[in-house]
């Protein structure tokens, strides 16, 4: 039998979610529920609120990793790295890449940087840590913690939206970096528009 | 409604199951992720029957490829289709709704009416049902074919404008770009609904491939790297200009398999293949990422198809027609699941990947409707829209100790079965797939109250729980009330021969093309054969247009459960985990034997294995194969396959 966990979705967000998806989307009433607004630690070791300091009104690339995964987290940042690359001025101007970690009992500030350091990455992908159980709870409202422990086993999907229009979707992290750029630069683009 | 007591015997708490009460309640046995739908009183509003397509005058502002070859305005049919944003009704005793959905852009186009009134209903939420017709329109399709080294536009078929009235600024779940998918058909790869438009598109295609395939909303501005989007002499409803990139021509040439070869000239050119003939499609968006969304929102329709066997006409004076029961006895059922906020809207989670799930049947657009009806035959055509839920239907009196009755079953997505399968007791019907069931009434006296009801539990995108519920535990799709005799005799029949066709043969099998594609996780997202889903730029496999091929489908991600859609041709179960798949009436994976059925769609259990045989004929290009959890599709669980020369 499948017991997957669901408790994060706590009732009263999921209220609130449902209220505004309700009301044709009143966003100003999602700001604290809609996605965790717990605080969490950039690698340059800025405290921000997740939701409202990296998420809000922009559009993002959400992945998962940890610096001492072997094989999967390694390729995965390769393969965003050049998504940012051919994402060009518009990564920090119209796109974000937030890449939390799944160990940050490990994964303080100054291992992200180094890490981050090591792939050379540009403004606007900022690398996540914070306390477990805020990391769990942004995986859970994510909808990608897994049923095991095992960090192994852990996502390789992509999450991406545009916030501002409550636009959500999810591809493989490791897809082509032409594939991701396609399939973010129509929320890109609406955005600009606006 | 069960009580928790009976769940926990049953295994099913802890699971977040839901229930939808006999008196429309829902309840659950313990905290679900959302809020739970408004109650609603159920089978007090009538099924809908969503309007038939009207014809639109011939317009021939088309690519050039479709009067090189196809349309010819004399016999090709014309239809405008707008994707727009509307308010419609679910429940008259819940407020209006807001969907995205089809609309006939003809003027005369029909609303919904009650399937057995005939009355106007609120509930216009499926798109126009679009009747396709085999033989009656364009060259003759009961006479060879010949072979001409210049053919003319081969004419008969049909075009579709489909246009994008979507919202631009639209805030919530779904994307306003569309493609659209006609699910069931033999088609060009251009009018196919490819998921995303190709930076590269495929030169080779006779038919041309458009470099914009995915239609974008209202007010589109094009990239300073692309051709800007020139108006058109369309509008959408509410009289805005429709620029070139908000609409693309769709056209279906109605062509059995295997005759456009002989037009071709193609050298292994064989008679086409009436026995591949469909009768019950659909047609929804298919736009990457977002077809769940989209689709849940509403953007999805009905194709019927006749042709001078399944004529649609019951009385038809032509010996050689079956007189299947026909309209208005012949009724499409699509079954959905759905989730209402208190004011009426649709809730969806984009962030549940397994699949989201809703806790209210919605049939044809209404929840829990009734149908009144006749002591008579009825034929109905089953499509299960849903987005991630799976169904076991059963037909009963509602009673928990009362009784269930069998149907006989007469198609698959592939058309008619061969022969009925007679006595069928439940069928089990996965995402996309159509089964056809005719019931019979006349066993039923005056006054009795019936119930189609899903006995199968799920509280999970992933699948089904295990087991099945007791019957009357109220998950019921429809209720019959049979109201007295028919006005005229029932004339139809259900013969013992429907469309037969020829098992394959040893020798087609021993030359036939393998390949093997595995459904799997790998590193924590969906892969086929390790290599990442959803890499549309280069095909998995490419197909020569007319070889015979064997396709082994291995579901390895065991506790998910995936029904793989092949585009562009049915395909024939070999074997499922090693055998043939069984024939008896009372196994629910009824329809799979060689011979018997086609299918489109294919249920992958955990584990499962299942090889298939299959032929790519007539259209080269792009199309792809996926799972139609549309969950599991949007988060790349799809590749591409060319059909080559």
């Amino acid at each position: 039998m499948i017991t997957r966990t669901k408790d994060a979705w706590v009732a009263a967000a999921s209220l609130v979610l449902a209220a505004a998806a309700a009301t044709g989307g009143t966003h100003a009433a999602l700001a604290n529920t809609y996605l965790p607004n717990v605080v969490v630690r950039t690698q340059d070791g800025a405290r921000v609120r997740f939701y409202e300091d990296l998420i809000k009104d922009k559009v993002v690339l959400i992945n998962f990793m940890f610096t001492s995964c072997p094989n999967q987290c390694p390729r995965t940042t390769a393969n965003l790295a050049k998504v940012a690359e051919q994402l060009g001025d518009r990564l920090g101007r119209d796109v974000r890449l937030i890449s939390v970690t799944l160990d940050p009992a490990t994964d303080t500030p100054d291992v992200l940087k180094d890490y981050s350091h090591r792939y050379g990455t540009k403004p606007g992908w900022y690398f996540v840590t914070g306390r477990q159980k805020d990391i769990d709870a942004i995986r859970q409202r994510l909808g990608v913690r897994e049923d095991t422990d095992d960090l192994m086993q852990h996502t390789g999907m992509l999450i991406y939206g545009n916030d501002a229009r409550e636009k959500w979707a999810a591809m493989p992290a490791l897809a082509q970096p032409k594939a991701i750029v396609r399939s973010v630069m129509p929320l890109i683009q609406r955005t600009a528009d606006k | 409604m069960l009580t928790r007591r009976d769940m926990l015997k049953l295994g099913l708490a802890g699971t977040g199951y839901v229930i939808l009460g006999p008196n429309g309640i829902i309840s659950r046995a313990d905290g679900d992720s959302l809020p739970a739908s408004p109650a609603t009183t159920p089978f007090i509003d009538e099924l809908p029957l969503p309007g038939v397509i009207v014809d639109a005058d011939a317009f021939l502002d088309l690519p050039y490829e479709f009067l090189r070859f196809w349309v010819d305005p004399n016999t090709t049919r014309f239809f405008r289709i707008a994707s727009e944003q509307r308010v419609v009704k679910f429940h008259s005793q819940m407020p209006p709704t807001t969907i995205w959905g089809y609309k006939d852009l003809t003027p005369g186009a029909q609303q919904s009416v009650g399937a057995g009134s005939g009355q106007p209903l609120p509930f216009n939420v499926l798109g126009p049902t679009i009747v396709q017709l085999f033989g009656d329109l364009g060259p003759p399709r009961d006479q060879p074919l010949t072979c001409t080294s210049n053919p003319a536009p081969f004419g008969g078929g049909f075009v579709v404008r489909h246009i994008n009235c979507l919202p631009p600024d639209h805030t919530g779940f779904g994307f306003p770009r569309t493609t659209v998918h006609l699910h069931g058909g033999h088609h060009l790869a251009r009018s196919d609904g490819f998921p995303v438009s190709l930076d590269n598109p495929p030169t080779y295609i006779p038919d041309g491939f458009p470099r914009f395939i995915v239609m974008e909303p209202p007010g589109f501005v094009a990239p300073p790297t692309e051709p800007p989007s020139q108006p058109t002499t369309e509008l959408c409803s509410d009289h805005s200009v429709v620029t070139e990139r908000q609409r693309l021509d769709y056209y279906y040439p109605i062509l059995d398999p295997g005759e456009l070869d002989i037009v071709r000239c193609a050298s292994n050119a064989t008679e086409g293949d009436k026995g591949e003939r469909p009768s019950t499609q659909w047609y929804h968006d298919h736009v990457l990422d977002f077809t769940g969304p989209n689709a849940y929102r509403g953007l999805a329709g009905f194709v019927l198809c006749f042709d001078e066997l399944d004529s649609g006409n019951e009385n038809d004076p032509n010996p050689a027609a079956l007189h299947l029961p026909s309209a208005p006895y012949d009724i499409p059922l699509a079954i959905q699941d759905k989730r209402f906020g208190a004011d009426g809207s649709l809730v969806f989670s984009s962030f549940d990947h397994d699949g989201f799930l809703g806790d209210k049947f919605v049939v044809n657009g209404a929840i829990q409707p009734y149908l009144e009806v006749k002591r008579r035959k009825y034929r109905f055509r089953f499509l299960n829209a849903s987005n991630a839920r799976i169904y076991r239907i059963f037909f009963n009196d509602g009673n928990p100790l009362g009784q269930t009755f069998t149907m006989d079953m007469i198609a698959t997505e592939g058309g008619l079965l061969s022969s009925p399968l007679r006595g069928v007791v439940s069928f089990m019907i996965s995402m996309a797939e159509r089964y056809e069931m005719i019931i019979d009434f006349s066993k039923f006296s005056t006054g009795s109250v019936l119930y189609l009801e899903n006995r199968l539990p799920q509280s999970d995108g992933r699948k089904p729980d295990d087991g099945l519920l007791p019957q009357g535990s109220g998950n019921t799709l429809l209720q019959f009330r049979v109201t007295g005799d028919p006005p005229f005799p029932d004339n139809s029949q259900v013969p013992d021969v429907l469309r037969p066709f020829e098992a394959i043969s040893q020798a087609e099998i021993d030359r036939a093309i393998r390949r093997s594609f595995r459904f799997e996780r790998t590193d924590g997202a969906w892969a086929i054969n390790g290599r990442f889903a959803g890499d549309l730029d280069t095909p998995i496999a490419t197909p020569k247009r007319g070889q015979p091929e064997i396709w082994h489908l291995e579901n390895s991600s065991g506790g998910w459960w995936h029904p793989i859609h092949i585009h562009s041709e049915f395909f024939r179960v070999l074997a499922r985990n090693g055998t043939p798949p069984s024939i008896t009436a009372r196994n629910p994976v009824v329809a799979e034997r060689d011979g018997l059925a086609r299918k489109d769609t294919i249920l992958l259990k955990g584990g499962d294995e299942v090889d298939v045989f299959l032929r790519f004929r007539d259209h080269l290009g792009p199309f792809v194969f996926h799972c139609h959890n549309m969950e599991h599709e949007d988060m790349a669980m799809m590749a591409r396959f060319d059909v080559v020369p």
